[in-house]
């Protein structure tokens, strides 16, 4: 068993002019077994909250409770959870065998206990071959395995992931991400998974927690972080390219997008990139779609599988805000530069936001659509 | 005088001209572009001997001559003749039996105890918050003090009537003792002094050192349940090693270059119980007028220094390349 609860977390550090607030009451349950990705631009106190669970700073405010029991105050190594960082912390002097063994060494684990443990890691993590190298001999690649084999020996139910793929490249932070979901589905490990990267939260996680400047903006699981992001940063942050988002208000040339309810105080309009279609100038939409607004292409970028479109809107909408929107199309499309369009979509795939906080709004009749 | 260190000098450049990089290798390349490259090595070759030029002279003239000089004197009598009475006499001279005997406790006392305390000091200094740079500077101080200016304070410690360490002993009802004028006590109260004047120093060293050790190393151990001492042990003591190398290398080499000290505090006694290798060596040239006699122990001096930097250097080579 390894839950984690977090009750109004919050965690101020002094600052030349006064305390800042880094963390403003983050309230989550992490059930056992569960990946939990921690996902946020950089700065937004993912890291602090991490070391928050740990125990390596403690809290201004709130609660943290492991299986149950209240750690707020406990020392980390009372707290029975292991921590992968992000330069991997690995002992430069030790080889690879004494770095994954110094944890149970330093509790006093006897010696068949810490054999069995090193077999049983290093096979899991194809480290066999390697035990008798010194950090400085590794790739990459392989020092972020030993800093999983020292997670995994500890014997820990709960471990704690801060970016641990983000010094890798490309092709190894993929390969990286399936291996880690396989010894997580393996093992039954809780993770809770720190990164920046939204390809990472939403392959491996199974509930991402979403942050901005020390706030929860949604907790969900990946696909519905995707289709209905709660807040216009969660869109604007998540999918690539990210959701448009264009402020419309009551008394802009766009108006007449906004529904019934909306008329009076207008609303922000976010629609994804692959929601979007492009049409030569002057032709209706077919019936089912809505009527954007017309547009002139800005730049078309071919990305392989995608190809994709970004407009800015024609000039009789100028009032209007955010006046870029893009689109992602099949690559076949012919489309040129400068070439002016008109941009539908289909009512399912606009999401309505409060102009005010940016938080979403449901509507009962698109809804019903 | 203050040659001593100097073999340790001659070595590190020796080694490093003795292979100009890469001229194997390009050789055995052919094309324009190896040519090039092979002009700009030896351009940058040549700057390099160039640049070293002053340094061999001056090397030279002031070190590898006089010390050419000092042999050479100490294997010749008055009639010009050569003999090996100089070496013979230091079989039989007590005083310089004594004399090793000094040097040797006051070595292998000063440099461990300097090793400790600046590393001690430097542990501290890590951790305070508030008044960093005070604490910093005021480890330093002793070291910029002139060595004459921090024995004479200290010998205003020491003096048995009104010195301050006596004034503190008699307040708590100990008897003084008169700490430079007996011999069991004097090489003691001295190699003190020694240690308080240079561990200022090391500590900016260690401090410099520890502040760049990653932090994460300590969090990450932390969390795997290390206590501060096994963690200070297996991690922090290790990856200090090419620091501890370095200063071990320089207090030994100031353990034999100590003569202000000697000079300052006790001029050799009570007894020579305090007369150091340096000290002695001008004591046989200029004191007693035996030049012979003094170069032939400059000679046993050099050759000391040049067996402990070989096999310090040998040392830092073995165990540095962790990295
Ligand atoms: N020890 C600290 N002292 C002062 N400010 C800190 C400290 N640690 C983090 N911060 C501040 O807290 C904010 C969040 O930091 P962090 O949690 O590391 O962000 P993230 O990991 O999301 O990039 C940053 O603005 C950072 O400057
Ligand atoms: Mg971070």
């Amino acid at each position: 068993m390894s839950t984690v609860q977090l009750r109004g977390m919050r965690k101020s550090f002094p600052s030349r002019s006064g305390e800042v607030e880094v963390l403003k009451g983050i309230d989550v349950t992490v059930e056992d077994g569960e990946f939990l990705a921690i996902l946020g631009p950089s700065g937004c106190g993912k890291s602090t909250l991490l070391r928050l669970i740990s125990g390596l700073e403690l809290a201004t405010g709130g609660s943290v409770s492991i299986d149950g029991t209240d750690v707020t105050g406990t020392a980390p190594e009372k707290r029975q959870l292991a921590m992968v960082f992000q330069n991997y912390a690995l002992f430069p002097h030790l080889n690879v065998q004494e770095n994954i063994l110094f944890g149970l060494k330093s509790r006093g684990a006897d010696k068949q206990l810490r054999s069995e443990r090193l077999t049983e890691a290093a096979g899991l993590l194809g480290l066999d071959e390697l035990l008798e190298r010194k950090p400085s001999e590794l790739s990459g690649g392989q020092r972020q395995r030993v800093a999983l084999g020292r997670a995994l020996v500890s014997g820990q139910r709960l471990v704690l992931m801060d970016e641990p793929l983000s010094n890798l490249d490309a092709k190894l932070r993929a390969e990286m991400r399936v291996e880690l979901k396989r010894i997580q589905r393996r093992i039954g490990l809780t993770i809770i998974y720190v990164t920046h990267d939204q390809v990472e939260a939403m392959t491996m996680a199974d509930r991402v927690l979403m942050m901005s400047e020390g706030r929860v903006e949604q907790l969900a699981a990946p696909e519905e972080i995707y289709s209905t992001p709660a807040t216009t940063t969660v869109g604007r942050f998540i999918g690539s390219p990210p959701m448009n988002i264009v402020d419309i208000p009551a008394d802009s040339d766009l108006a007449y997008l906004l529904p019934g309810e909306f008329r009076d105080t207008g609303a922000t309009l976010g629609v994804r990139p692959e929601s979007v279609e492009l049409h030569s100038a002057g032709q209706p939409v077919p019936g089912h779609r809505v009527y954007l607004a017309e547009a002139t292409v800005l730049v078309n970028e071919l990305l392989g599988a995608d190809r994709i479109i970004s407009t800015t809107l024609a000039d009789d909408a100028a009032p209007t805000t955010g006046r870029r929107i893009t689109a992602r199309l099949e690559p076949g499309r012919k489309i040129a530069v400068e070439e002016p369009v008109s941009l539908s979509a289909s009512p399912a795939d606009l999401h309505w936001y409060s102009r005010n906080d940016g938080t979403r709004m449901n509507l009962a009749a698109l809804q019903a659509a | 005088m203050t040659t001593t260190t100097e073999p340790a000098v001659t070595t590190s450049q020796e080694r490093q001209s003795r292979n100009p990089p890469g001229t194997e290798a390009t050789k055995a390349m052919g094309g324009p572009g190896a040519q090039a490259l092979r002009r700009r090595r030896r351009a940058d070759a040549l700057f390099s001997y160039a640049a070293l030029t002053p340094a061999f002279i001056i090397l030279l003239g002031f070190t590898v001559l006089p010390f050419l000089l000092s042999a050479w004197r100490s294997v010749r009598n008055p009639a010009g003749e050569f003999t090996s009475a100089n070496y013979e006499r230091m079989l039989n001279d007590g005083v310089f039996h004594q004399v090793i005997s000094n040097q040797l406790v006051y070595t292998a006392v000063t440099v461990p105890a300097t090793i400790a305390i600046s590393l001690f000091l430097a542990v501290l200094g890590t951790k305070v918050v508030r008044g960093r740079s005070l604490a910093r500077v005021s480890f330093l101080a002793p070291a910029v003090l002139p060595i004459v200016a921090a024995g004479t304070i200290w010998v205003y410690f020491y003096q048995p009537n009104f010195g301050v360490l006596n004034g503190i002993a008699r307040a708590i009802g100990l008897s003084g003792v008169n700490w430079l004028g007996t011999s069991d006590t004097a090489l003691g109260a001295m190699m003190v002094v020694a240690v308080w004047q240079q561990a200022g120093l090391f500590v900016i060293f260690y401090l410099a050192a520890l502040l760049t050790q990653d932090p994460q190393l300590r969090e990450a151990a932390r969390v795997e349940g290390t206590r501060a001492w096994t963690f200070f042990r297996r991690v922090t003591w290790p990856l200090l090693m090419p620091t501890t190398l370095f200063i071990g290398v320089i207090a030994t080499a100031n353990s034999f270059k100590q003569v202000d000290l000697v000079f300052v505090m006790t001029q050799g006694g009570p007894s020579d119980s305090t007369n150091l290798m340096l000290y002695y060596v001008w004591q046989t040239a200029f004191g007693q007028f035996r030049q012979e006699y003094s170069a032939a122990i400059t000679v046993m001096l050099v050759i000391i220094l040049l067996l402990i930097a070989i096999a310090q250097i040998r040392l830092l080579d073995k165990r540095i390349h962790y990295r």
